[in-house]
């Protein structure tokens, strides 16, 4: 059984729980004590035609305490099951592939995206923070993370400082945070361009575990601006070194005509992705909160650029428009859209040079994405509150077949749901 | 590329530079920013999976607080 898998955010859990709560919180000025906070919620996520799912069971405990000083841990826990798109191409025929572990195959029929069905993980993943002011306008934050799945692991610490300016109407942080993470695929890593081979074959294989390390700087100003708008700008630089590959993921060797290619153990010839070992990240982020009509108006905007090629955009907003005093609805609408990495090819061309990079991760395609959504949720006397979202995620892009006649788009559009169901009350 | 750096000097500096009048709003005229929805993430949970889902969905992370390593394979 491959398993494989998804992401590791609990840093960002951790951070968003540091540094933005810093910036906010010493912003307004909100300290006082309500005891235990303890934030539960369920999570569906699925993909159509039995591409990805996940369940989520997440839970938050936070305490802020008069003086300041605030506690914050996390944990959850996700069950993965579904398929995935591989990278490689729809064909008019049949085709076999190897699964990543050597220990069995797999048939895509014709015409259809090659997805591998194996996909199946469970993940639990925890942070804990703890928030502590000095001085009458300082704050430091320190904060842990880890998670661990069948064949990844990660540990990651973080650490931000803030600076309350302007009568508390400022406030300046700072944050660094350094991860460390470890993937130990079934059946080893693939050599990356190697050819993809039969069962029992593992000569294409490296040994042991694979190593990435990645590196985050911080620094952002809060500033009230009136009784009822906060701006939030954020620069933030990323450096990841080592494996960045994901060895689930390969590329079709078309010939020129766009025929397959016969490559070892009887298979159509595929080769394993190969991405640069290292990778810098620049974002800047702005985020405006105005209370407007009686709700909130969220709106955020992101733009990302790395060493790979990848220009983002990512617009999002949000309104938590009060219904009554104990009910709101909330829309969402989020609008993503990104340039493809330089080494990104949607295929191989036979008899051409091998280049020393290339992936056909869809991921890393010139895509948007969409989504939308709406909340409800309901305060209850006690202070407690329940809420439910649903909302839908479409992914459409460009992956041109290179090399060949016509050029089709391969891009394996998505279609998502998300449902998250949350409880949040106090001890 | 040095197109962010510029810009958020340029919004950082010009905050500072205008300082005095960026410390307008008192602390009892904060009623409706104390609101939990007007904090920056009122909402934690709902904000890490998020994260969650579009750092495995697209080639971007983070930016508001710190991008996580990890994988992201499906």
């Amino acid at each position: 059984m491959q398993l494989k898998n998804k992401n590791k955010k609990a840093i960002s859990i951790a951070l968003a729980a540091a540094t933005s709560s810093l910036l906010a919180n010493a912003a307004v000025g909100e300290e006082n004590d309500v005891g235990w906070e303890i934030d539960t919620s369920v999570l569906y996520y699925g993909e159509q035609d039995d591409r990805v799912e996940d369940t989520s069971l997440a839970l938050r405990i936070a305490r802020r305490f008069e003086d300041g000083r605030a506690f914050v841990a996390g944990l959850s826990t996700d069950s993965l099951t579904g398929a995935s798109p591989t990278g490689a191409v729809p064909l008019n025929e049949p085709q076999t592939f190897t699964r990543p572990s050597a220990r069995g195959q797999y048939v895509t029929q014709p015409g259809e995206i090659p997805l591998d069905d194996s996909f199946k993980d469970s993940r639990v993943a925890g942070y804990v923070s703890w928030t502590q002011p000095f001085g009458e306008n300082w704050t430091a934050n320190v904060g842990a993370s880890f998670s661990t799945e069948y064949d990844y692991e990660h540990l990651g610490f973080n650490a931000s400082l803030a600076r309350d300016f302007n009568n508390k109407n400022t406030t300046v942080a700072a944050g660094f945070a350094y991860a460390q993470d470890e993937l130990d695929p079934e059946g080893g890593a693939p050599m990356p361009l190697s050819e993809m081979r039969g069962v029992g074959d593992t000569s294409n294989k490296l040994s042991g575990t694979q190593d990435k390390s990645v590196t985050d700087l911080l620094i952002g100003v809060t500033q009230i601006l009136n009784e009822r708008m906060l701006l939030q700008v954020n620069y933030s630089f990323s450096q990841s070194d080592d494996y960045h590959n994901d060895p689930f993921k390969f590329l079709t060797v078309l010939a020129s005509s766009g025929a397959p290619v016969v490559g070892p153990d009887g298979l159509y010839s595929y080769r394993f992705e190969s991405r640069p070992d290292e990778r810098t990240k620049h974002s800047l982020f702005t985020k405006l909160k105005t209370y407007i009509g009686g709700g909130a108006l969220d709106t955020s905007y992101r733009f990302m650029t790395d060493d790979w090629g990848i220009n983002s955009h990512t617009l999002d907003m949000r309104y938590r428009f009060n219904i009554s005093e104990r009910n709101y609805i909330e829309p969402h609408l989020r609008f993503y859209q990104q340039s493809e990495a330089d080494f990104y090819q949607a295929n191989l061309i036979a008899g051409d040079t091998v280049p020393n990079e290339a992936s056909a991760d869809y991921r890393l395609a010139e895509f948007t994405g969409t989504t939308f959504g709406v909340k409800v949720g309901h305060k209850f006397n006690n202070g407690n509150e329940a809420s439910a979202r649903l909302e839908w995620y479409n992914q459409d892009g460009t992956a041109k077949l290179a090399g060949v006649p016509g050029g089709a788009n391969v891009f394996p559009e998505l279609d998502a749901v998300i449902f998250q169901v949350s409880y949040r009350f106090h001890l | 590329m040095r197109k962010p750096f510029y810009l958020f000097f340029l919004t950082a500096s010009t905050m500072f530079t205008g300082g005095c009048a960026l410390d307008g709003v008192q602390a009892w005229e904060r009623q409706d920013l104390a609101k939990r929805e007007m904090s920056i993430i009122n909402e934690p949970l709902e904000a890490a999976t998020d994260d969650h889902i579009y750092f495995s969905k697209e080639a971007s992370s983070g930016g508001q607080s710190f991008g996580g390593g990890g994988c992201g394979c499906n």
